[in-house]
C-alpha cells in the first residue's frame, strides 16, 4: 500500500473540503460526495481532518496534534492509531501525501 | 397493416421523436408517455430524455408520473457518474509517479471530455487503452493498490488473455465499479485490426493531462465498431450507441478538417466498412449531415448490393425494439443474426463456433442469469 | 373505483386481454394473467383496491403467464415478466400468486429511484409512524401484521418509501407475505385477518398472504411522518427487551438496510439524518406478541405526549 512515512507532508485534498459530517453521540458519520460514500469516523480520524483544516503539516506534526487535542482522561492515544487513521483517509482520497523535498 | 405492424411503428415512431424533437414532448398525450417511457426504458434512453428536457428548463411541464420516472432515472445515472468520475481519480492516486499513458474509452471519455452524448447516458465502467506493452505495469500497480482481478471462470479468463483486446476487469475490494484496460480496438482474432500504436500516437490530453482521450476521427470510427462489433444477441444494435456515433459526428463535424480526415483515417486503420454502415444509419435514423464529399469518398468501400440490402433490413429490424406487448419475432431474429455477424467478424470461423456453442451450452444449462424472485435478496440490486 | 366494481368474468377477461390496472400506493400496475388460480386470488385479495383507468401513465407492466408451447401441458409452469421482457426464472403454476406478488416487489424495489427506499415495515397512528428496519427472519412481518390489526395503520410490510422533498412516508399496502409458523400464529392473534390459502414448498418455505385492513388501503394515499425507529427480533423464549439504542448505530442500521440509499448519493444521507434525528430509537427482543405490542403502545403513548 502507499505509504505515508512519517516525515511527509500531509494535507486535505480539495474533495475533504466537500465531505458534510453530523456528530451523533460520540462518533462522526460523514459524507463524502465525490465517492459517494458514508463513513463512520471516530473523534481521532476527524481531529486529523480538523488539523489539516487550514494548512498542511508533517505527519508528526499531526499526531502529536491530534493526541493533544483529544483529552482521553481513560487510555493514552496509540501513535499506532493515527498513523492508521492518516493511511486510511489517504486511501479513502480525503488526505494527500507529500514527500518533502530534502533541502 | 397487421397491429404489430403498425403498433411497432408507432412504438418506435415516438421513440424517434423524443429524441429528435423533446421540446414537443410537453403536449404529449398520457397513453403516449406510458408507452415512450416503456420503450425508452428498454433502449435506456430515459436518463437522455431526462437530460434533454432539464437543459431545455421543461420538466416542470411534464405529468408528474412521467418526471418520476425520468427522475428515478437520472438519479441513477448521476450516481454512476459519480462513482465513474472518483475511480478515475483513484486510478490516477494510484498511478502516481509512473507514466502509463491513460486513453479513456466511451462513456468515460465522452464525460470527461464534457461531450454532447455523455449528458444523461448510463455509465457502466472505466474504460482505458494503453500498449499492450504496458498492461502488465499498470495491472500490478493497481492491484498493488487496493484492486483485484475479478474473478471469472476459467474459460473466460483464458478467452480474454488468449483472443481478446482487453484484459479481465479489475475492481477495487472497496468500490463496485469496474475498470477495463484495453490494448486494442478489437480481439486479436478479429478480420479488422486497426492499429492501436496509431490511435495512442494520436490520442489528445484533457485537462489533467494524465489522461488522454482519441482524437475526433478515431473517436467516432471507435464509437461505430463498438456499435456495429459488440453486439449482443437479445439486444441486437444499442440504439443509443447509434445516437453516440450521431451526437459525436455532429460535435466534431464543426470542428476543421474532421470530415477532410474521416474517411482517409478510416482506410489507414481499415475500418471503412463500419465507417460506411455508421454513416449510413445515423443518417438514416438521425437525419446526420454528412458531407456529400464523404459519401464520395466512401462509395468505392461500400458492401455488394446484397449485403448492402440485407443489412438495411436487419438493422432497422435489430435496433428498434417496437411496441412490448406486441413483439416482433423477425426483430429477434434479426438481433441475432447480427450477432452472429458480429461475431464472425471478430473470430475465426472455428474459434466462433467453439465460442457460440459453449454460450448456446450455458443456456442450456440454465447459466444465463435468470432472476429468481423468491430468493432475491432486493437490496442487492 | 375499485376492483369490486366489476364482474369476475370482466376482471379474468381483463387480466387475459387489456390487463388489470390496479394502485398500491403511489404505483399503478397493469397485470396480465392467463392463470385461472391467478384470476381468482387477485378477484379475493385486490377487492376492494383501486382500479386505474387505461388512459394514464403505468408504473409497472407485468405479466404472470403460462409459456406457451408443449411446456403449457407438461408440468406447468408460471412466468413473470415485466414489459414483456422473461427475465425471470420460471415458478410451478400453483405458485403464481407469490410469484405475482414478489415481482411487483421487484419492480418497486428496481425501479422507484425517485424515493429513498428502506428496507422496513412502517405502521402509523395520529400521523406519527413506525418504522420497523430488519433484516429477513427477524420477525419484521408477523410484529407489523399483529399491529395493524390492532389499531396501526399499515404503511407497508416491506418498503419505507421516503418522500425526499418533504422527508414524508409514503403508504404502500400491499398484501403481507406470512412464512411458516407465523401463519398460525397470526391466525391465533387476529381470527378476524383476512388471510389467504397456503403455498406449500414455494423457495422460502410455506407462504400465506394476509390483506390489509379496509382502512389501510382506503387511505393509501395518505403520507405519515416517521417517529420512531424500532428495530425488532424475534428470539424464541426470550424475555421482552425494549431498549434506547445510540443514534449513530440507528443511523448504520437504516443505511445499511435499504434497497437504494448508495444510489441516491447526498439526498439518502439527509433523509436519513433527519429521520434518526428526529425519532426515538429502540431494539425490541420479543417472543410474545401481546408483551411486545403492549411495549409499544407503551413506548409511543410516553414518546406521543
Amino acid at each position: 500500500m502507499l505509504e505515508c512515512k512519517q516525515h511527509d507532508l500531509v494535507g486535505l485534498t480539495s474533495e475533504a473540503r466537500d465531505i458534510v459530517s453530523h456528530e451523533f453521540d460520540d462518533f462522526y458519520i460523514i459524507y463524502q460526495p465525490s465517492s459517494t460514500e458514508t463513513h463512520v469516523f471516530n473523534e481521532t480520524t476527524t481531529e486529523i481532518l480538523n488539523c489539516l483544516a487550514h494548512s498542511s503539516a508533517s505527519s508528526e506534526y499531526v499526531m502529536k496534534w491530534v493526541s493533544e487535542s483529544i483529552v482521553s482522561t481513560e487510555n493514552e492515544l496509540d501513535p499506532l492509531d493515527i498513523a492508521d487513521a492518516i493511511q486510511r483517509l489517504n486511501e479513502l482520497g480525503l488526505i494527500d501525501c507529500f514527500e518533502r523535498e530534502n533541502q | 397493416m397487421s397491429k404489430t405492424d403498425s403498433e411497432t411503428r408507432r412504438a418506435n415512431q415516438l421513440l424517434l421523436e423524443a429524441i429528435q424533437s423533446p421540446e414537443k414532448l410537453p403536449s404529449l398525450p398520457l397513453t403516449d408517455w406510458d408507452l415512450l417511457i416503456r420503450v425508452a426504458r428498454r433502449v435506456r434512453l430515459l436518463g437522455r430524455l431526462e437530460a434533454d428536457l432539464s437543459s431545455m428548463g421543461l420538466l416542470d411541464n411534464i405529468p408528474s408520473k412521467a418526471a418520476e420516472h425520468l427522475r428515478a432515472s437520472r438519479n441513477v445515472i448521476e450516481h454512476r457518474r459519480t462513482l465513474v468520475t472518483w475511480e478515475i481519480n483513484r486510478i490516477l492516486w494510484a498511478l502516481k509517479g509512473t507514466d502509463v499513458p491513460l486513453i479513456l474509452l466511451k462513456g468515460a471519455a465522452y464525460m470527461m471530455a464534457g461531450l454532447p452524448s455523455a449528458p444523461g447516458r448510463l455509465f457502466a465502467d472505466v474504460d482505458l487503452l494503453t500498449p499492450e506493452d504496458r498492461v502488465l505495469e499498470l495491472e500490478e500497480k493497481l492491484v498493488s493498490k487496493g484492486w483485484y482481478k475479478t474473478e471469472i471462470d476459467p474459460y473466460d479468463d483464458r478467452y480474454y488473455r488468449v483472443w481478446m483486446h482487453e484484459i479481465p476487469p479489475l475492481r477495487h475490494r472497496e468500490r463496485g465499479t469496474e475498470i477495463d484496460i484495453h490494448h486494442r480496438m478489437l480481439p486479436r482474432t478479429s478480420r479488422l485490426q486497426p492499429d492501436p500504436a496509431l490511435m495512442i500516437e494520436a490520442a489528445r490530453p484533457l485537462a489533467e493531462p494524465r489522461l488522454c482521450i482519441l482524437a475526433p476521427a478515431d473517436m467516432v470510427l471507435h464509437s461505430m465498431v463498438h456499435l456495429f462489433l459488440e453486439g449482443d444477441p437479445v439486444e441486437g444494435l444499442r440504439f443509443r450507441d447509434l445516437l453516440d456515433v450521431h451526437l459525436l459526428l455532429c460535435h466534431f463535424g464543426q470542428e476543421s478538417g474532421f470530415w477532410e480526415s474521416l474517411v482517409p483515417r478510416a482506410s489507414q486503420l481499415g475500418l471503412t466498412r463500419p465507417l460506411f454502415y455508421g454513416l449510413r444509419y445515423s443518417e438514416q435514423f438521425f437525419s446526420t449531415k454528412i458531407p456529400d464529399f464523404v459519401q464520395f469518398e466512401l462509395w468505392g468501400c461500400k458492401p455488394n448490393w446484397l449485403v448492402r440490402t440485407l443489412m438495411d433490413h436487419l438493422v432497422p429490424l435489430a435496433i428498434l425494439h417496437g411496441h412490448p406487448d406486441y413483439p416482433n419475432s423477425w426483430a429477434s431474429l434479426a438481433r441475432w443474426l447480427l450477432y452472429i455477424r458480429s461475431h464472425w467478424l471478430k473470430m475465426p470461423p472455428l474459434l466462433l463456433v467453439r465460442h457460440l456453442s459453449y454460450k448456446a451450452y450455458l443456456r442450456l444449462r440454465g447459466i444465463t442469469k435468470k432472476v429468481d424472485l423468491a430468493q432475491l435478496d432486493l437490496r442487492q440490486q | 373505483m375499485r376492483i369490486a366494481d366489476q364482474s369476475i368474468k370482466v376482471l379474468e377477461d381483463n387480466l387475459k386481454n387489456c390487463g388489470l390496472y390496479v394502485k398500491f400506493g403511489s404505483f399503478t400496475v397493469r397485470i396480465h394473467s392467463d392463470i385461472p388460480s391467478v384470476s381468482e386470488l387477485v378477484n379475493h385479495f385486490y377487492a376492494i383496491y383501486p382500479c386505474a383507468s387505461g388512459d394514464e401513465i403505468i408504473d409497472f407492466h407485468i405479466g404472470i403467464e403460462k409459456p406457451k408451447g408443449l411446456r403449457r401441458w407438461y408440468r406447468p409452469q408460471s412466468l413473470f415478466s415485466v414489459d414483456g421482457r422473461l427475465t425471470f426464472q420460471p415458478y410451478p403454476v400453483e405458485h403464481a400468486f407469490p410469484a405475482l406478488e414478489w415481482g411487483i416487489n421487484w419492480c418497486i424495489a428496481t425501479r422507484a429511484h425517485h424515493l429513498l427506499m428502506l428496507h422496513s415495515a412502517v405502521v402509523e397512528r395520529n400521523g406519527n409512524a413506525i418504522l420497523f428496519p430488519a433484516w429477513p427472519g427477524h420477525g419484521k412481518s408477523t410484529l407489523c401484521t399483529a399491529l395493524v390489526h390492532s389499531g396501526w395503520r399499515l404503511l407497508s410490510d416491506e418498503f419505507g418509501l421516503v418522500r425526499p422533498e418533504d422527508g414524508q412516508l409514503l403508504p404502500i399496502p400491499r398484501l403481507i407475505p406470512l412464512k411458516n409458523e407465523s401463519i398460525d400464529v397470526i391466525r391465533q392473534f387476529s381470527p378476524g385477518a383476512i388471510i389467504g390459502p397456503s403455498f406449500y414448498g414455494t423457495r422460502k418455505g410455506t407462504v400465506a398472504h394476509v390483506r390489509p385492513p379496509e382502512d389501510s388501503i382506503y387511505r393509501m394515499d395518505e403520507p405519515a411522518k416517521p417517529r420512531w425507529l424500532i428495530f425488532p427480533r424475534w428470539i424464541a423464549n426470550a424475555p421482552l427487551r425494549i431498549e434506547p439504542i445510540p443514534k449513530s448505530q440507528a443511523f448504520l442500521m437504516v443505511a445499511t438496510n435499504s434497497f437504494n440509499y448508495d444510489v441516491l448519493d447526498q439526498t439518502s444521507y439527509r433523509l436519513v439524518t433527519d429521520m434518526v434525528n428526529n425519532c426515538d430509537c429502540h431494539t425490541l427482543v420479543y417472543s410474545d406478541l401481546y408483551e411486545a405490542i403492549s411495549a409499544i403502545d407503551d413506548l409511543t403513548r410516553i414518546g406521543h405526549e
